[in-house]
């Protein structure tokens, strides 16, 4: 029961994320600047850089992990030998 | 482009027509790959996507030097990122719906269970330790 709350969970996120940032980055340049749905949405500068500083945080803490890994392994070995 | 022969590299094709040539490179290269063996199974994987990599980056290129208005021009260079977070997001959803349907069986789960105490006693009872 709640593995399926998890990935009800996970599905809806995802769903949701797609439409509003569908709606913000191909909709909203369309919408007059001064109607009201742009209070909904952060400047349009943000559309790009949330994305690609999400994708640099990703990567630099997988490769973080990944060296740590490294090391502890190699420390393991000498440890033993 | 409307006929014209000025415009034309071949007096007998227009330059549109012109797009066979990256075609039926493409083709060649795919077909050429022995789909028998897994290598050329995989070559053919390779250029396949590689063509349909190649045909939608021209696609983006051509339509950045079409004449659009800002909200447009603006939207487009933007394209690419955007296909970046929906497939995050189609990957997370993927996840999320396979952990939705995972099958679980509670009732074999508990049958195992039994079998493991009811084996545990007896082995216990015979001066085997079995360690938990």
């Amino acid at each position: 029961m709640n593995d399926q709350l998890a990935g009800l969970g996970l599905l809806l996120f995802s769903i949701s994320v797609f439409v509003y940032y569908t709606l913000w980055v191909i909709v909203l340049p369309f919408v007059d600047s001064d109607h009201a749905v742009h209070s909904y949405f952060l400047p349009q500068e943000y559309a790009i850089a949330l994305p690609v500083g999400a994708l640099v945080l990703l990567l630099s803490f997988l490769l973080l992990f990944l060296g740590i890994l490294m090391v502890r392994s190699r420390l393991g070995k000498k440890k033993k030998a | 482009m409307n006929g014209g022969s000025a415009g034309r590299i071949s007096p007998h094709l227009k330059q549109e027509q012109f797009l066979f040539v990256p075609y039926v490179t493409w083709k060649v290269l795919v077909r050429s790959s022995d789909c028998t063996s897994p290598q050329g199974a995989r070559m053919r994987r390779v250029w396949t996507w590689l063509g349909w990599g190649s045909a939608i980056a021209a696609l983006w290129v051509a339509a950045l030097q079409a004449d659009l208005s800002e909200a447009q021009r603006g939207v487009i260079q933007a394209l690419p990122i955007w296909a970046l977070v929906v497939f995050g997001c189609y990957s997370l959803s993927v996840v999320g719906y396979e952990i939705m349907f995972f099958p679980a069986c509670p009732d074999e789960a508990e049958k195992l269970q039994k079998d493991i105490r009811v084996a545990t006693a007896y082995l216990n009872k015979h001066g085997i330790s079995v360690s938990k």
